[in-house]
């Protein structure tokens, strides 16, 4: 049980820290506003064929909007050497790294939770209809892109080009749960129930957060202590 | 010692590499290729290439992921410099591989880049080491880099099989793969060439292992000389 | 017969351009390795004629 009181711990720290200043999530809000705005100038936004494949717009809003959130976890604690004084401290790293990825995980769905409101009016779709397995797959999107997001940015903390390094390393290990979120999102978000041969889709959404929260658990400590 | 072994190994994949060249190209395209094959010869010999170079691209893949394992659990930097040699000999087969798949689907259904599983796959994977590349050229330190680039290197390998998996039911997706329509129904004439080609280019690979970790081993004695004459 | 052309060219020139890669790689570390090596000789000749300085 002390390994859940430090992660709860440091959740509510990273936590506490953000909302105090919003700066994050702020931006995150309106990059992810700015895009699917730009999305609507790019594919007309009434057309059907459009709101066929939001879902998949819908996510790569979320995924680089989603970088912002994620660049400032590790980023947070540069100043100061509160980073050093962290991994100081008599919490073992899988901790550390369990308690930012539970706060980057409630920002980054704080994020899409009000950004899915505006993009149903933009896109005029009844994304109502089939919310709680939408709420599901954002979730569990959202999970895997957190903890991935959250080992790159252990990664990229003390790196030089940080800021481009981050995208880089996390969007390519996210292409199977991005594929499978933006394919069960683009049948939820209109309505439809998903499909029994999209339900692999799920299967492989769970199998990913599994295994990379575990793996992600057993090797955070090799990243940050040096 | 070691250069006697190296050119010998050259040798012999040059050897082989001319032995199997001869083969495919007497083989006969005349009789009918078999119920299962969606191709119409003569771009059918390129096959060797591309099945040989998958096949050592796979290889290198897993010697990477094995390399970065072993240098967590011992700390010793041969591996290190055996994952990033053998992930950069995977990049070139890979490369060998996508380029020559886009020639074939180029041939047979049309366009260049036909959204074929097999070639999708091989591009996202290309693109996951090439993260890896970035990673350890944008780290300094030298344990540092190595640390980091075997944890990525694990994190990509669990990737691959969910990469493959996700493409092959992603919609969009060609279904019809190329050369040979489902899964892998060889003409048995051809699997002796298909088997040398890919010996071949696995000696091939060895090789340029080799010598990519020798340039690693030099780079770092490069780096020990440097650090002491800093410090005179 | 040109696809298979095309084929055989670029799988080898790929192959040529990494081993050009290697090689080039290969002149560049052994220069610095010898200016390095240089290096160290004049600074442990020029050290040793001038007093060991106090830690």
């Amino acid at each position: 049980m002390r390994f859940f009181h430090q992660v709860w711990v440091v959740a509510a720290k990273d936590l506490r820290a953000e909302l105090r200043t919003k700066e994050a999530i702020n931006s995150s809000l309106a990059f992810a506003l700015v895009i699917l705005l730009m999305f609507s100038f790019a594919f007309d936004p009434l057309a059907d064929t459009t709101r066929e494949m939001s879902g998949g717009l819908l996510w790569i809003v979320f995924a680089f909007a989603g970088t912002l959130v994620l660049n400032r976890s590790f980023a947070r604690e540069l100043p100061n050497d509160c980073l050093d004084g962290l991994i100081a401290a008599p919490i073992s790293g899988a901790a550390l790294f369990l308690g930012k990825a539970c706060a980057n995980f409630l920002l980054v769905l704080g994020v899409q939770l009000v950004s899915l409101p505006v993009f149903g009016v933009f896109y005029s779709v009844p994304w109502t209809r089939q919310f709680p397995e939408l709420l599901v797959v954002l979730g569990l999107g959202t999970w895997g892109m957190t903890v991935v997001g959250t080992v790159s940015s252990a990664l990229t903390v003390n790196i030089r080009l940080r800021e481009l390094m981050l995208p880089m390393l996390t969007y390519p290990i996210l292409f199977p749960a991005l594929l499978g979120a933006m394919e069960l999102t683009a049948e939820l978000v209109n309505g439809n129930p998903i499909a029994p041969d999209k339900l692999g889709f799920l299967k492989l959404m769970i199998g990913f957060d599994v295994i990379y929260t575990a793996v992600s658990l057993a090797l955070v400590e090799t990243i940050l202590v040096s | 010692m070691r250069e006697k072994v190296l050119y010998a190994l050259g040798i012999a994949a040059i050897l082989l590499m001319a032995y199997n060249l001869r083969a495919i190209a007497a083989l006969p395209l005349d009789p009918p290729l078999g119920p299962a094959a969606i191709i119409m010869p003569p771009v059918a010999k390129l096959v060797f290439f591309y099945y040989a170079a998958g096949g050592v691209a796979i290889a290198a893949g897993i010697a990477s992921a094995i390399a970065g394992l072993r240098f967590l659990r011992t700390r010793d930097f041969r591996y290190d410099a055996l994952a990033v040699a053998s992930t950069e000999v995977g990049l070139v087969f890979l490369a060998i591989h996508i380029v020559t798949g886009c020639l074939g689907t180029r041939t047979v259904y049309g366009p260049s880049w036909a959204w074929e599983p097999r070639l999708t796959t091989a591009l996202a994977c290309g693109l996951l080491y090439a993260t890896y590349l970035m990673l350890r050229s944008a780290v300094e330190e030298p344990a540092q880099r190595a640390r980091f680039a075997a944890v990525w290197s694990v994190f990509i390998f669990l990737n691959l099989p969910m990469l493959a998996v996700a493409i092959n039911w992603w919609r969009a997706n060609n279904r019809r793969t190329l050369f040979w329509r489902g899964g892998s129904d060889y003409i048995a004439a051809w699997l002796p060439s298909i088997l040398g080609t890919m010996l071949a280019m696995i000696l091939l690979g060895v090789l340029l292992t080799a010598v990519r970790m020798r340039q690693e081993e030099t780079r770092r004695e490069l780096d020990t000389l440097r650090r002491m004459t800093h410090a005179l | 017969m040109t696809a298979v052309t095309y084929g055989f060219i670029a799988a080898w020139a790929i192959l040529v351009g990494y081993v050009l890669t290697l090689v080039n790689r290969e002149r560049y570390l052994k220069r610095e390795l010898t200016g390095v090596k240089a290096m160290l000789e004049s600074g442990q000749a020029s050290s040793k004629a001038a007093p060991a300085p106090p830690d």
